[in-house]
């Protein structure tokens, strides 16, 4: 009784985990006109689970699961102790869609702040702050 | 009255970016104004940033003096560091990234001063 008890709190402590692990990353130009968002896990690595990108009424997403939009996929990412660099291709990873690049502080007690730029060929390009990083 | 003095400077050094001279940069509390020289690659002249309620410049008299270090611009990267007048002790640091669709450059990045605050800015050139 008691090992079967032990194992459903672990059970469900492990179902919680990969939820708690993740992490939207909102990025959006100061009059919205554009917006990029991000999941990311928490590993010290970049790696992004779920895009979303729009522009206006034009909106493309990674999976149906994150919002409606044209299909797209991550075409490189990285991340080192300064900057945020992804780029975003169609789901034939044949064509650029979009590319955030960002630059990232932290200094005394403040929050980190992350901010940059955000193009998207055909569309235009903006300066983005992110919240959520 | 410095502040006084520093605002009509300001609007001076922005009349003189919008000719083509140097960064506007804002952010939530902060303004800058890098001069660049016409040099081959990144030549800042001086710097005023006004940032977390404190001024730090090149010219002294405007707040606490500062110099620009180390200067480069590569690619789509803006990078300045500022320290002390000795050299000694880093101060600021500003990272810029810039990008273009079909118009005008949009500069974005982030003010950092060590120990005191980070804070995102958007920055225009003349």
């Amino acid at each position: 009784m008691i090992r079967t008890a032990a194992t459903a709190i672990l059970l469900a402590g492990l179902a919680s985990a990969p939820a708690a692990a993740t992490e939207w990353v909102s990025c959006a130009a100061p009059g919205g006109e554009a917006s990029f968002d991000y999941l990311v896990g928490s590993l010290d690595i970049l790696a992004i689970a779920g895009l979303n990108v729009s522009v206006g009424e034009k909106v493309w997403a990674s999976d149906v699961a994150y919002g409606p939009g044209d299909p797209i996929a991550v075409g490189q990412a990285f991340e080192d102790a300064d900057t945020v660099q992804i780029d975003v291709m169609d789901d034939a990873m044949s064509t650029l869609v979009a590319q955030l690049r960002l630059f990232k502080a932290q200094e005394a007690d403040s929050e980190s702040v992350y901010s940059g730029t955000l193009r998207i060929p055909d569309y235009g390009a903006w300066t983005v702050t992110c919240e959520g990083a | 009255m410095k502040r006084f003095l520093l605002a009509i400077l300001m609007a001076g050094l922005a009349s003189a970016a919008t000719a083509g001279e140097g960064y506007i940069c804002e952010g939530d509390g902060v303004n800058i104004h890098v001069p660049l020289g016409g040099s081959i690659g990144l030549a800042p002249l001086g710097v005023v940033i006004d940032a977390g309620g404190e001024v730090y410049a090149t010219d002294a008299s405007l707040g606490t003096p500062i110099v620009v270090s180390q200067a480069m611009a590569e690619g789509n990267k803006v990078m300045i560091d500022f320290t002390d007048v000795d050299y000694a002790t880093l101060i600021a640091k500003i990272r810029i990234f810039w990008a273009e669709e079909e118009s005008d450059p949009v500069y974005g990045g982030v003010l950092s001063i060590v120990g005191k605050g980070a804070w995102a800015i958007t920055c225009g050139v003349g």
